[in-house]
């Protein structure tokens, strides 16, 4: 019998681990007062629940030696995994370059797939470091979810895509139609609300997995489809016959897609944005991977030096080493070289840059004087 | 039906094909209908199956991804462990079945030939030979088991219950990046690997905590039985899919921060918990088929009540309940496919990876019916070996 | 345990204290009181784990939430609902198709299951080896594989809308979906309703008379009552001054059909994958309990003069269907669980719902909570009604 117990004891520790549904009754007074304050406490160290703290999630990146990145595992032009199973994408290039940039090694990088549902959970929870899936920064997910968005490397805004077959132009042309889309993102959120406001009616299917959105959309199940037009344009040219499609010249919303990491360790999310910066700094003044060397060796442009490492201690101030951005356009290149990489002309995915040029070439990356 | 045939087998007729075609498919003009109605319907779509399968479907998806879809983005250098967890698998399939199951020739040819079968897959040279490797490892357990059969008993059971862990090992790996066996994080684990170790993580665990709910939902204590009896029928009341999601929004919350468990640990943690609510109904059933009499005369022979448990009601509860164990491990397999909806890459989560291959757009079919093929393969496979064990342990010969 | 606590009692017996402490009542409620304090514990612990984890991401546990806008649009609604209807009013609707969804599948996966089962126990070697080719395919794919397979075949190889196929009805059927036309109540249908319900009592109660009066077989009675009130219910209609519903069929304007009913492709989907996935466990259920009846009893009913039909609606039927019932109702309530996976293909049933809520919101404890308690209770549901019919076909022995 004492051994039935003692099984019994030890299983009944495993089960209340997992029989969260008794638990969660609202919560008690006590609990409510603090939380009802703004999460922005938390972040700055609360007496009563320790927040994590500065420097933690770098300081366990560098002794797990790899950066956990969350991604997509089937969005094409961002992060799609080949037959070999190695992963590539514009996503996949901003996670190596964090990477190459904290470790040195594009490498060392561990892409953890994700969907709709559980990318912020998963990165609330720790299991991945930053979340880099084309995700737009909104609001409610800013200072809700208790996460931080750094500068969107991504401006999109959501259109619609028809088949050039219905002859249909404008949004009011789809009143009744049935449009499919994918879920859990901002997707249906933006069209539910431009429907609405020019009253027309329309049936929404939502699919998990972009790929699903093309398909039955093409299969004629929806008389349209709507995503990001970066997506649109991506599925359009990978299409059997991309002339058969046409994406409308409306833009429903803003959709800036940015990195993500959790509320609460700001060297973590200095570096992230750094990252991105020194990527904008190099793509504005043409460095790049085969140039970096010699730029390194003979630039005379000061803010080059502070960049490259050659001059003041400004990795160290990230808590990186000097050389990190050297490290990561010598290894991943400037932004440039990753759009051309992932969505330039050559590619399957092709997208034109556009606003997502330089601030010098009418475009909006602007990055912050790196000094 | 066949109780009068158990008791004087009727004198066989004579048998000739027409006599068996007019006893089997054509004794009345309404079965006669009937039979060349099916006849061309049967004809109608296996010409229309064959027409589409070796005209229309375009295979190079399968062929080009098998490796993405047989074990994720596992890395390839690494390869070699899997096939090293395949080869004790073969091996001890091998020598279990020369053990145990040797009377069947044709089950027992298919067994040991089956790796040499998928030698002969359209795939690259190499992973060929290492399925014939496979295969000589098969055959020659086979062959041990039947030299030395006494000797290797135990020491095949204990290799069954360390193999599991060995090989969770082996995946994952222990040293450093450059050491021999270095970690591979389970975010790459993939394809029917990981619906394998899913599954069998699942099934294994899920055994010891549902027979310890079953034995305390039978307790006499009632706050114990009353706790189980809420852990069984919450968890059997709720899908699947609802507990994954759970584990992966939900269980990260209740762990003391600082301490985290990975997805696909999760996972399989909530796999196991769900399982067991399951397992645990399927030991009371086998528990409360046993006969008062068994208690009483085990506690006439002095038996404590920890041994006539171990000795005398959980073996017969076991034999009882091996058919419906074998139907719980073949289900148990096909849900490991849910882990997909919660973003792990299992054999149709990385099938839809594949999908979106830019050069693979649009064949969904072919991907679909490869997936189908290997899992009905497999649960038929493992149904088999289970009628294979149930026939050995004699659950037909008592009962009916 | 009785003999093990008896021998340690004896062994211990010149000490009474630790007699007593071996005392088994003792030991009952001591057990049962760590047992529970451990369960106390560990659960407070983790409650506390979540309430700081949730406190430092700076949310609190609360129900607000559903009041709110859910700002989403769903496709498939059985009530009203827009994007301004608050998350209460989604996840209702999700409820509700998941009710939906789970009672069409019932339906049909029994009619389905029935029919496999009865071929499965049928002489004809052919039709026996199909039905047992279509169980052993079905039983050992993944529901999940069936289901998104038959909502991939159904999207892809039906026709557009353009070449919709016209169905009797009329209804049309593309990868749209099968608009079907509606029937809608107009100014008569009141008291229309109202001389259906007079016909319905008078129906009843003449059947029931006439059955007593002529010792008919309730089964009989029961046809007879259905025809009478069909006769009514025309009679009804026609005397009405207007038809009580006017039929609207389906038309198609501009993109779509527009006007009568629609099931969407999803539902269509789902339901050919719960129905073709569930079917097997039916007709397996249903092949054992005919067999079930063992063979004397056949020929018993034979030696006493009862028809065919009568054998198999008095003796064979109420012995299987004893075989039968406890088996269908964890059949039935595991497909109404496993409706849930109608969330892979974009069906907006509940999981689907409650997880688009999530992700707006980010209320995954609240929400996973609300929906596993709606399971519950559709659940528990189920069971009370299957365990009804269960006493209902139960055979009362002595």
């Amino acid at each position: 019998m004492r051994k039935i117990l003692f099984v019994m004891v030890i299983l009944s520790v495993l089960l209340a681990a997992c029989a969260p549904a008794a638990t969660p009754a609202p919560a008690p007074a006590a609990t409510t007062a603090p939380a009802a304050a703004p999460a922005a406490t938390a972040a700055t160290g609360n007496a009563a629940v320790k927040p994590t703290g500065f420097g933690d999630i770098l300081k366990g990146v560098l002794a797990r030696g790899k950066l956990k990145c969350g991604i997509n595992p089937s969005n094409p032009g961002f992060s799609v995994i080949d037959s070999t199973g190695a992963a590539s994408g514009l996503d996949i290039d901003m996670c190596r370059a964090v990477a190459a940039a904290v470790l040195g090694d594009p490498k060392l990088v561990e892409f953890v797939p994700t969907t709709g549902d559980t990318r912020f959970t998963m990165l609330q929870t720790g299991d991945i470091d930053v979340l880099i899936r084309s995700t737009t920064y909104t609001f409610t997910r800013d200072t809700d979810l208790g996460l931080n968005f750094a500068p969107p490397y991504f401006y999109d805004g959501q259109g619609i895509m028809v088949k050039k077959a219905s002859g249909f132009t404008k949004l009011e042309d789809l009143n009744g139609a049935s449009i499919c889309m994918g879920r859990g993102a901002t997707t249906e959120l933006n069209l539910a609300d431009a429907m609405a406001a020019k009253k027309l009616k329309y049936t929404a299917s939502l699919f998990d997995n972009p790929d699903d959105v093309f398909s039955t959309f093409e299969q004629g199940r929806c008389d349209a489809m709507s995503n990001d037009k970066s997506g649109l344009i991506a599925q359009r040219s990978m299409a059997k016959n991309p002339d058969d499609y046409v994406i409308l010249d409306v833009t429903l919303s803003k959709e800036p897609l940015a990195p993500v990491v959790r509320q609460g360790d700001d060297q973590w999310y200095d570096i992230i944005r750094w990252t991105e910066f020194a990527l904008w700094i190099a793509d504005e003044k043409g460095v790049t991977q085969a140039n970096v060397d010699d730029t390194k060796a003979k630039s005379q442009d000061a803010e080059l030096q502070r960049l490259l490492g050659v001059n003041g201690e400004m990795g160290a101030k990230l808590g990186l080493k000097n050389e990190w951005a050297y490290n990561l356009i010598k290894s991943v290149g400037n932004f440039d070289e990753i759009w051309q990489r992932n969505l330039g002309p050559t590619t399957k995915t092709a997208i034109q840059r556009g606003i997502n040029n330089q601030w010098t070439k009418g475009g909006l990356l602007y990055a912050m004087p790196l000094r | 039906m066949t109780a009068s045939n158990q008791i004087l087998p009727p004198p066989t007729e004579r048998y000739t094909i027409l006599n068996w075609l007019r006893k089997n498919l054509f004794q009345n003009w309404l079965s006669s209908i009937v039979t060349l109605v099916m006849l061309y319907v049967i004809f109608v779509s296996l010409r229309g199956i064959l027409v589409w399968t070796l005209t229309e479907g375009q295979w190079q998806v399968i062929i080009a991804n098998l490796r993405l879809l047989m074990v994720g983005q596992y890395p390839l250098q690494q390869i070699w462990r899997i096939w090293i967890a395949v080869g004790i698998f073969g091996a001890l399939i091998g020598l279990s079945w020369g053990l145990w199951i040797r009377q069947k020739l044709a089950a027992t040819l298919i067994t040991l030939g089956g790796p040499f079968l998928l030698a002969l897959l359209p795939v690259d040279t190499a992973t060929r030979l290492t399925w014939v490797g496979v295969g000589f490892i098969t055959a020659a357990g086979f062959g041990l088991a039947r030299v030395f059969p006494r000797f290797l008993r135990r020491i095949v059971l204990v290799a069954w219950l360390v193999y599991l862990p060995v090989v969770l090992l082996l995946v994952r790996g222990w040293t450093a990046e450059n050491g021999p066996i270095p970690t591979v994080g389970t975010n790459i684990w993939g394809g029917l690997m990981l619906s394998g170790l899913i599954a069998a993580v699942g099934i294994i665990l899920s055994f010891p905590i549902g027979a310890a709910l079953a034995i305390g939902r039978m307790s006499r204590y009632p706050l114990i039985s009353a706790f189980c009896v809420v852990y069984i029928e919450l968890i059997r009341a709720v899908p699947l899919i609802t507990v994954f999601f759970m584990s992966q929004t939900m269980l990260p919350l209740f762990l003391p921060s600082g301490f985290n468990i990975d997805p696909l640990m999760r996972a399989m943690t909530a796999f196991t918990l769900f399982n067991a609510a399951y397992m645990a109904e399927n030991v009371r059933g086998g528990l409360q088929a046993i006969p008062k009499g068994q208690h009483e005369a085990a506690a006439a022979l002095g038996l404590s009540s920890f041994q006539s448990l171990r000795l005398i009601i959980l073996p017969q509860a076991l034999r009882n309940i091996l058919p419906i164990l074998t139907a719980s491990v073949i289900g148990s397999f096909r849900d490991t496919s849910l882990v997909m909806i919660v973003g792990l890459l299992d054999f149709l989560g990385i099938a839809r990876v594949v999908l979106a291959q830019p050069q693979f757009l649009g064949r969904h079919i072919e991907v679909y019916i490869f997936l189908a093929f290997v899992y009905w393969l497999i649960s038929y496979i493992v149904s088999y070996i289970g009628q294979m064990i149930e026939a050995r342990t004699g659950v037909d010969a008592t009962r009916r | 345990m009785n003999d093990r606590v008896e021998k340690k009692v004896l062994k211990w017996n010149r000490q009474s204290l630790a007699a007593w402490l071996l005392d088994e009542r003792f030991l009952q409620i001591f057990a049962q009181v760590v047992f529970a304090g451990i369960v106390v514990l560990v659960g407070y612990t983790l409650y506390q784990n979540m309430a700081n984890a949730l406190a430092k991401q700076g949310m609190v546990l609360g129900f607000n939430f559903l009041r709110l806008n859910s700002g989403f649009d769903i496709g498939f609604t059985l009530i009203h609902q827009t994007y301004a209807s608050s998350n209460l009013t989604a996840l209702e609707v999700g409820l509700l198709n998941t009710i939906l969804v789970s009672i069409i599948s019932i339906i049909l996966s029994t009619v389905l299951g029935v029919l496999v089962g009865i071929m499965r126990v049928s002489n004809n070697w052919l039709v026996n080896r199909l039905a047992w080719f279509y169980i052993e395919i079905f039983r050992n794919i993944p529901l999940l594989l069936v289901i998104v397979f038959s909502y991939t075949l159904y999207v892809f190889n039906l026709p557009d809308v353009k070449n919709a196929a016209v169905l009797p009805g009329p209804s049309f059927l593309s990868n749209r979906g099968l608009n079907t036309p509606s029937l809608v109540p107009t100014a008569t249908n009141t008291p229309y309703l109202i001389t259906l319900l007079v016909c319905l009592f008078a129906t009843i109660f003449l059947v029931r008379l006439v059955v007593k009066r002529f010792r008919l077989d309730n089964f009989i009675g029961g046809l007879i009552g259905l025809g009478m009130m069909i006769i009514l219910g025309a009679i009804a209609w026609l005397v009405m001054p207007s038809a009580p519903y006017s039929v609207e069929v389906p038309v198609k304007l501009g993109l779509n059909y527009t006007g009568g009913n629609v099931l969407p492709p999803e539902l269509m989907g789902i339901v050919i994958g719960l129905v073709l996935g569930s079917s097997p466990f039916t007709a397996d259920t249903v092949r054992a309990g005919l067999q079930s009846v063992s063979n004397g009893q056949i020929e018993a009913a034979h030696a006493l003069g009862l028809s065919g039909y009568q054998t198999m609606r008095l003796v064979i039927f109420p012995q299987a269907m004893r075989v039968i019932v406890p088996p269908m109702t964890s059949n039935y309530l595991s497909l109404t669980k496993n409706s849930s996976l109608a969330s892979a293909i974009a069906f907006p049933e509940i999981v689907h719902i409650a997880s688009s809520i999530t992700s707006q919101t980010g209320r995954a404890v609240e929400i996973m909570t609300i929906v596993m308690g709606m399971y519950a209770c559709l659940s528990l549901i189920t069971s009370l009604f299957m365990n009804w019919y269960n006493n209902k076909v139960k055979i009362v022995e002595r």
